[in-house]
């Protein structure tokens, strides 16, 4: 008996000290869209390049720790803002014919834009209901 | 005449049993939680952003998964970018956007090279085969400005990476539905 209680003791040992017991870790899941003017040249996807051209939320930050959205005729310094901004004109889009699951948003941020803000308008983009939503590369 | 039933207990030994049962739950436990010689080489001093959209998501394969770490390479104004390529090592080496010296775009090699195979184009079989599924998970820190994530994203989409990933930590007070 004692023989089986060391090994079982050296094999629990062994995997508290070589196992990593991290967190769930979590991601934000995109679904990029692309643009014929877009960088680099990469091949159109298999259903070609929407008709449509997205909507373009411009990003800047004139202090570091702000940012301020502007996206069509409205203009938003935090999240919320820009969310209810964003559902507004998701309203006008699909109230003028358009589908929901073929717009896009693209965020054009400027260079020095914090990447958090940027999860932030991200964020807000896909809880308006947006589901294609991307960063631009061409500013 | 000899003596039958259970056997005489002997009460200067004591009894295991229940200790082999917690251990043997213990060690169960363990190997079923614990991560043994999985790295994804995410760098954990990268403190990534929040959003009340992240959720999870099962890295089942690494092989059609590759994990950036992003951030601002002081004192230069460039991004500092390492990953674990091929798991040729369990630590995470740099690959810089672009090499100087050279001209060449060392980022937009790897990224090819895993998402159309060691031709880098597209077609072809066998180890030239493309990947459709790979997937690039960027783990960025939150306070580099964009100008450090834009070459990255570039570079994604010069190699025709369909699929980038976010990393990012929760926030569910402010989850409110509405997208997937």
């Amino acid at each position: 008996m004692t023989p089986l209680v060391d090994v079982v003791m050296v094999l629990l040992i062994f995997l508290m000290m070589a196992g990593k017991f991290t967190g769930q870790e979590r991601y934000l899941v995109s679904n990029l869209p692309l643009r014929q003017t877009g960088a680099g040249g990469a091949t159109p996807p298999p259903g070609g390049f929407p008709k449509d051209e997205p909507l373009e939320i411009e990003v800047t930050s004139p202090v570091p720790d702000r940012f301020v959205a502007r996206v069509g005729q409205y203009k938003a310094e935090n999240a919320a803002e820009l969310q209810a901004a964003l559902r507004q004109l998701q309203t006008q889009l699909v109230e003028a014919g358009k589908k929901p699951e073929d717009l896009q948003v693209v965020i054009a941020p400027d260079r020095a834009v914090k990447y958090k803000f940027l999860i932030d308008v991200y964020t807000a983009a896909q809880l308006a209901g947006f589901q294609k939503v991307g960063f631009s590369t061409t500013r | 005449m000899k003596r039958r039933g259970l056997p005489q207990v002997h009460t200067s030994h004591p009894n295991v049993t229940p200790l082999i049962d917690i251990v043997m739950c213990l060690v169960i436990f363990f190997m079923l939680v614990a991560k043994i010689g999985v790295t994804t080489g995410a760098d954990p001093t990268i403190e990534v952003p929040v959003s009340a959209l992240s959720r999870a998501l099962q890295i089942d394969s690494l092989s059609n998964t590759i994990v950036l770490n992003v951030r601002e390479k002081k004192p230069l104004d460039e991004p500092l970018v390492t990953a674990i390529v091929d798991g040729t090592s369990s630590v995470a080496q740099e690959i810089r956007v672009v090499d100087p010296s050279t001209g060449k775009r060392p980022l937009l090699e790897v990224l090819k090279r895993l998402r159309f195979g060691k031709d880098s184009k597209t077609g072809g079989g066998g180890a030239n085969a493309d990947n459709d599924d790979f997937r690039v998970i960027i783990r960025g820190d939150k306070e580099m400005g964009y100008r450090f994530l834009e070459p990255v994203l570039v570079a994604c989409a010069e190699a025709n990476v369909n699929r980038v990933i976010y990393q990012t930590k929760s926030r569910n007070e402010l989850v409110e539905g509405g997208a997937k």
